[in-house]
């Protein structure tokens, strides 16, 4: 059976390498359609979006400009499974999270997790897919670019202040387990569902159990009421619309923990052996110029962050790597966890030019040239695919 | 045949996740298919590895599995219907 299985796979490979692969090796999804915002997202900034699917919708490159943090209204969607009923937002204070795995396990409102304490923090929030597009072996799943990412402020409150005002972890945890609150149909099994993430109990003094993006209260979108924020991890770690947040001694059973977001080798399944897709690594990628601009001075513009630490530096190449200046960062620095607006000064002659971008975090790692492939095509994070060709004129 | 198996066919069904306009399901867990129009590789692809909580559809064969990614593209237009 396992073998027929990995012919079936090769089989799929091979056919498919060869009608979309482009020449630069970027895989572009041409049947893309222009499709109008879903109902719940309608009020986000169509002009500013590629909608993939419903389910799935991606900032355009062009709106990133150079702005320390993104508008919701242009942040990037994505759910695992369609999101709940509109109406859990109608009393927003009535919604109740299950804090167990402590010493005194119980239920709370928001309302008062409210009063329990109010930190804000500047993330980057960015899909575990965002550059699968650059994955030349053509994983499952959106062919996201570079716009499945933002930078945003999440308010909430300090887990670890709600966990010690229920006595502390109990003893043996090692996850802290988000459970997400989307309706599941009758006649599945609930765990191929269950939107369940678990994280390292490592992250406790960085996760937030967050009300507001933005200033704003949450979305349905992106999350509302309550969101489980886990900064420095992919987004599907931030758990939405929570309903459960559990220390726990092992990792969800669910199968989006177990055998999805895992990075195994291309043509294998992923299983629990595989790492989890859980922290971010160093990245960045030019938001300008986008095409044809004026010779002379041309300000090189792209955002960069560390993930999970600060990012230290970055560099810009208009030859595709065969030379390198370096950028400067502008605008405030919001964090560890924030990305960080750069631009690089470039005396350009009439030509072409491929503009591409490398970051180099606090601890001293470096992007790389190409992202080694994973089947399900997650944290891409390579220099050279998403570079950007340019003329000048 | 690949209508009949996007309906009832495959197990589970495709319509219990999915919308599909042509096939008249009204599935809201999974995206909507008519407005992602997966072209035939897509929808093979997620048919033969699972993706998200689809397992993989082990027990159709190569041709149920050919018929319903052929019909999947075709209903939803997208740009390439055939392998
Ligand atoms: C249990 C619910 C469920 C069933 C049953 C189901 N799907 Fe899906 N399907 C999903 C979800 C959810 C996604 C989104 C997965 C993701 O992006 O993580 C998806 C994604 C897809 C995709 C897009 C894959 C990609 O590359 O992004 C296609 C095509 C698809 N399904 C076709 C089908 C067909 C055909 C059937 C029936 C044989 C089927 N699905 C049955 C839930 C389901």
């Amino acid at each position: 059976m396992g073998d027929f299985k990995i012919g079936r796979r090769s089989l799929l490979a091979g056919s498919g390498a060869i009608l979309s692969v482009m020449a630069s090796g970027v895989r572009v999804q041409a049947q893309e359609s222009v499709t109008a915002l879903p109902d719940y997202v309608s009020w986000k900034d169509a002009d500013a979006l590629i909608v993939h699917s419903n389910s799935t919708i991606e900032m355009e490159r062009s709106a990133f400009g150079t702005s320390a943090f993104t508008p919701e209204d242009r942040l990037y969607v994505r759910n695992n499974v369609a999101p709940p009923p509109a109406s859990i937002l109608d009393d927003r204070d009535a919604w109740e999270v299950s804090i167990d795995g402590v010493a005194e396990p119980r239920s709370l409102t928001l309302a008062e997790l409210k009063t329990m304490g109010i930190t804000t923090v500047a993330m980057v929030l960015q899909c575990s897919g965002n550059g699968r597009a650059y994955f030349e072996h053509e994983p499952s799943g959106t062919p996201w670019q570079v716009g499945a990412a933002g930078c945003v402020m999440w308010t909430g409150v300090p887990l670890r202040v709600v966990v010690d005002a229920l006595g502390g972890a109990a003893e043996g945890m090692e996850y802290v387990t988000g459970t997400g609150g989307e309706t599941l149909p009758e006649g599945l099994d609930p765990l191929t569902l269950l939107v369940e993430r678990s994280v390292p109990l490592d992250a406790l003094d960085d996760i937030l159990l967050a009300w507001e993006l933005n200033g704003e209260p949450i979305s349905l979108a992106h999350g509302g009421p309550l969101r489980m924020v886990v900064p420095g991890f992919t987004g599907v770690n931030s758990v939405k619309y929570v309903t459960k947040v559990a220390m726990t001694a092992e990792q969800s059973p669910a199968l989006i923990q177990q055998t999805r977001y895992r990075l195994q080798p291309v043509g294998e399944e992923g299983g629990p052996d595989h790492p989890s897709v859980w922290q971010m690594s160093v990245k960045s990628w030019i938001t300008g110029p986008l095409d044809a601009t004026q010779a002379g001075r041309v300000q090189v513009t792209g955002v960069a962050f560390g993930g999970t630490t600060n990012v230290a530096s970055v560099e810009v190449s208009a030859d595709d790597g065969q030379t390198w200046s370096t950028a400067e960062f502008i605008g405030p620095d919001l964090g560890k966890f924030a990305w960080r607006p750069f631009v690089a000064q470039m005396d350009l002659q009439p030509g072409t030019y491929r503009l591409v971008s490398r970051a180099t975090d606090a601890d001293g790692n470096q992007q790389p040239e190409q992202t080694e492939p994973n089947d399900p095509g997650y944290n891409h994070n390579g220099w050279r695919a998403p570079g950007i060709e340019i003329e000048v004129a | 045949m690949g209508k009949a198996l996007f309906t009832q066919g495959a197990e589970p069904s495709c319509s219990i996740c999915h919308t599909l306009a042509d096939a008249e399901t009204m599935g809201e867990i999974g995206p909507n298919l008519d407005t992602m129009r997966p072209d035939y590789d897509r929808v093979m692809r997620a048919l033969v590895n699972g993706v998200g909580p689809m397992t993989p559809y082990d027990s159709l064969t190569d041709e149920e599995l050919d018929a319903l990614s052929h019909y999947v593209a075709s209903a939803t237009k997208a740009d390439n219907v055939e392998p």
